[in-house]
């Protein structure tokens, strides 16, 4: 078939080669864009570790590390049925495709209601910066700091995978109503290269809040 | 012959056993993340953490977001992006070796 021929070629492109790497640029300046929206906390975290460090270590044992490795695993997880997603919408597999869609989706699911349990542990002890802060520490206001962080990294992380599950779970739907055929397996694999990029965020917030100072 | 067998065309065969050997190297990475912050390595320990996870980023980023066969527009792209962030990093570690 002549690529002149394809139905899902938006007219303004020369061929679908063209097409998928002008969609392709433009996720990834997005993409991009994140990087340096985390980016930000990252340096704060990084000047606020510089000057605190002993509050920090402490601090960082007051998470659970259990619900954050498997937090990590699934959303390992997750991004693999994604990868296997992306591969089934482009051999136009449609069971697949909504079996692996549905299990990412469920994935991000499960990774909030950990979350959940663990923002609310936390606001049972006290330990949430501002009006309601309660925890007794012997670094005093200072220990805020942490979790400021904290919340602001997980938060917006959290936010992250729940705008993904929402999205994921449209695709779902329309691959299950046979809207996502084989021509639509880019729509498919730009929404995995968002999910994979809420993943990379995670591999380095987990490290970086839940295991400093374990020994 | 849809529009991504074309874009892909080539490696559908072997691309689906990289995705579960990535998989396995994620979950032995996690595990490796999660022992090392037991054990006392001093000032290394947050190196070594960064280094695992980088590696595990470099994977995801390769083979789950195909970047390995992605077009020069995009390497060029995603480098900028990383350029942007470590220079970030630079400005932050020489101000803190400055004072």
């Amino acid at each position: 078939m002549s690529s002149d021929a394809n139905p899902y070629l938006a007219h303004h492109f020369d061929d679908i080669v063209q097409q998928h790497e002008s969609v392709s640029l433009g996720m990834w300046i997005f993409l991009l864009t994140e990087i340096m929206f985390f980016g930000g906390i990252f340096f704060a975290y990084t000047i606020y570790r510089f000057l605190y460090p002993d509050m920090f270590h402490a601090m960082s044992h007051h998470l659970d590390v259990t619900m954050g490795t498997i937090n990590t695993g699934v959303l390992l997880t997750s991004s693999l049925t994604m990868a296997l997603a992306v591969n089934a919408a482009q051999r136009g597999m449609k069971k697949r495709l909504v079996t692996m869609l549905g299990v990412t989706c469920a994935a991000g699911v499960i990774f909030l209601v950990i979350k959940y349990f663990e923002y609310a542990h936390k606001f049972h002890v006290g330990s949430v910066p501002g009006r309601l802060w309660t925890f007794e520490t012997e670094f005093g206001n200072q220990a805020q700091l942490f979790y400021s962080l904290y919340f602001g990294a997980t938060g917006l992380h959290g936010l992250h995978v729940l705008i993904g599950v929402v999205i994921i779970g449209v695709l779902t739907i329309l691959a299950w109503k046979d809207k996502l055929p084989q021509g639509r397996a880019q729509r498919v694999e730009m929404v995995g290269l968002y999910w994979h990029f809420v993943d990379l965020v995670w591999i380095f917030v987990f490290p970086l809040f839940y295991l400093i100072g374990r020994t | 012959m849809g529009l991504n067998e074309q874009a892909h065309g080539q490696d559908h065969g072997h691309s689906l056993k990289a995705y579960y050997l990535v998989y396995l190297l994620l979950m032995v990475g996690l595990a490796a993340t999660v022992w090392v912050a037991y054990i006392d390595l001093g000032w290394l320990s947050t190196p070594i953490a960064m280094a695992i996870a980088t590696t595990k980023a470099f994977f995801v980023v390769m083979i789950f977001m195909h970047v390995k066969d992605a077009t020069p527009m995009i390497w060029v792209t995603i480098v900028m992006g990383l350029v942007g962030l470590s220079l970030g990093f630079i400005f932050l570690f020489c101000d803190y070796a400055a004072r």
